[in-house]
């Protein structure tokens, strides 16, 4: 388990946590025990806390979630799902596939959902979307406005038709605002001109100078699509896409990006996820690439002025 | 939707040479080699699997059905133009 603040060396975003970004270090310095042989340089033991006592919603606007976005990449198996959560306590939920997603939604406080996505139709990101719809309110659903063959999509699509309570964003450029927290969407490739990897929803996460790029299934040709517009952020924070396979990434897509740390959200495969290739490529852009199939559960809270603090499960 | 002898599975993606795919009546998901099954697939595709005398999946004999998957196609079209009626549309502030 390691607790981390970064941000980038020498850029404004670091240079304006100033005194702020000392006290908190010296603050939890203070309190922590003496490292531990072997920590990753920069952590600071003891801050962590045991998996299921994450302080309730009330407690967010406390310590250091004090004006965070906080980003977390559940340890759902293979799959994506990942919670994101505002200083004001708005919440969205960007895929909910692989394992049980509403066990750790729960032991996280979670009590509502105002965004429900869906980036693509595949059972890998949307396998648990029936049991989150069943488990908490939910004011929005988004998807890519791609209909599926399965059994796994259409359940979802008729529990959707009936729950007219929960009203309806398509996947076009526009801007989803959770209180100081906006997602901005992305505009997909034609639809005629791809599969549902490559039309994959791709959002934008984004408090003051803290960024993270959250971009489902998308391949090469997605990717190729949002260089070419010149669409691709410089941002904080990357989940790798398609669980770090080797069609997830372009160089020119992870030069835009120019990310300082890149989540990858997978469980056992035999896909060969992640691919040597895209690993290293990973490595060679981040300073910090983490795993859920090893980390474990992957939390970032971003700070307005771009520093961060990575925190795992493992 | 399947008789006693056959299993209705649906392609869900293809990962490399690996056809992952959702069963309609569970929901469970099985992966199988591309070359395993014997027809050409793609994502989407409708396949109605025989069951063997014991009871196990003959993938090599599966065939594709076409209608079903597009009376599947169509619902899953009705049902995104219906949601796109609940689109207030522009940004939206929670």
């Amino acid at each position: 388990m390691r607790a981390e603040r970064g941000g980038r060396p020498g850029s404004p975003s670091r240079a304006s946590a100033g005194w702020g970004l000392l006290l908190w270090i010296l603050c939890v310095a203070c309190s922590a025990p003496a490292a531990e042989p072997g920590a990753t340089p920069g952590a600071i033991p003891g801050v962590d806390r045991p998996r299921d006592a994450d302080p309730p919603a009330a407690a967010r606007s406390a310590g250091e979630h004090a004006g965070a976005v906080e980003i977390t990449f559940l340890d759902i198996g293979q799959g994506d799902a990942v919670l994101v959560r505002s200083p004001e306590g708005r919440t969205a939920l960007i895929d909910a596939g692989g394992g049980d997603p509403v066990e750790q939604l729960d032991a996280l406080g979670v009590e509502r959902i105002d965004l429900l996505v869906a980036t693509h139709p595949h059972a890998d990101h949307i396998g648990g979307m029936e049991e989150v719809l069943a488990a908490y309110p939910v004011r929005f659903y988004m998807d890519n406005g791609q209909p599926h063959t399965t059994a796994t999509y259409l359940g979802l699509a008729r529990v959707l038709r009936r729950r007219t309570d929960i009203a309806y964003l398509e996947a076009v450029e526009r801007v989803v605002s959770l209180g100081s927290v906006t997602l901005e969407v992305l505009p997909l490739p034609p639809a005629e001109t791809v599969d549902h990897n490559d039309r994959s929803v791709t959002i934008v996460v984004r408090l003051g100078s803290f960024s993270a790029l959250l971009s489902g299934d998308s391949e090469t040709k997605e990717l190729g699509h949002f260089v070419r517009r010149g669409l691709v952020p410089d941002v904080t924070v990357l989940k790798a896409a398609h669980h770090g396979s080797r069609n997830g990434f372009t160089r020119a897509f992870l030069e835009a990006a120019a990310p300082e740390v890149v989540v990858i959200s997978l469980g056992s495969n035999s896909y060969g996820h992640p691919h040597g290739e895209a690993s290293r490529a990973y490595a060679s852009v981040a300073a910090e690439v983490y795993r859920t199939d090893r980390d474990g559960r992957v939390t970032v809270l971003g700070y307005k002025d771009g520093s961060y603090v990575v925190r795992t499960e493992r | 939707m399947s008789g006693r002898d056959e299993r209705v599975w649906v392609v869900d993606r293809i990962e490399g040479e690996k056809v992952i795919l959702v069963e309609d009546e569970t929901t469970a998901t099985a992966e199988v080699g591309r070359s395993g099954i014997g027809v050409a697939v793609r994502e989407g595709t409708v396949l109605r699997v025989p069951l063997s005398p014991s009871g196990t999946l003959v993938w090599v004999d599966a065939r594709a059905d076409d209608g079903e998957e597009q009376v599947r196609r169509e619902e899953g079209r009705r049902i995104q133009d219906e949601l796109r009626g609940r689109d207030p549309g522009g940004d939206v502030e929670l």
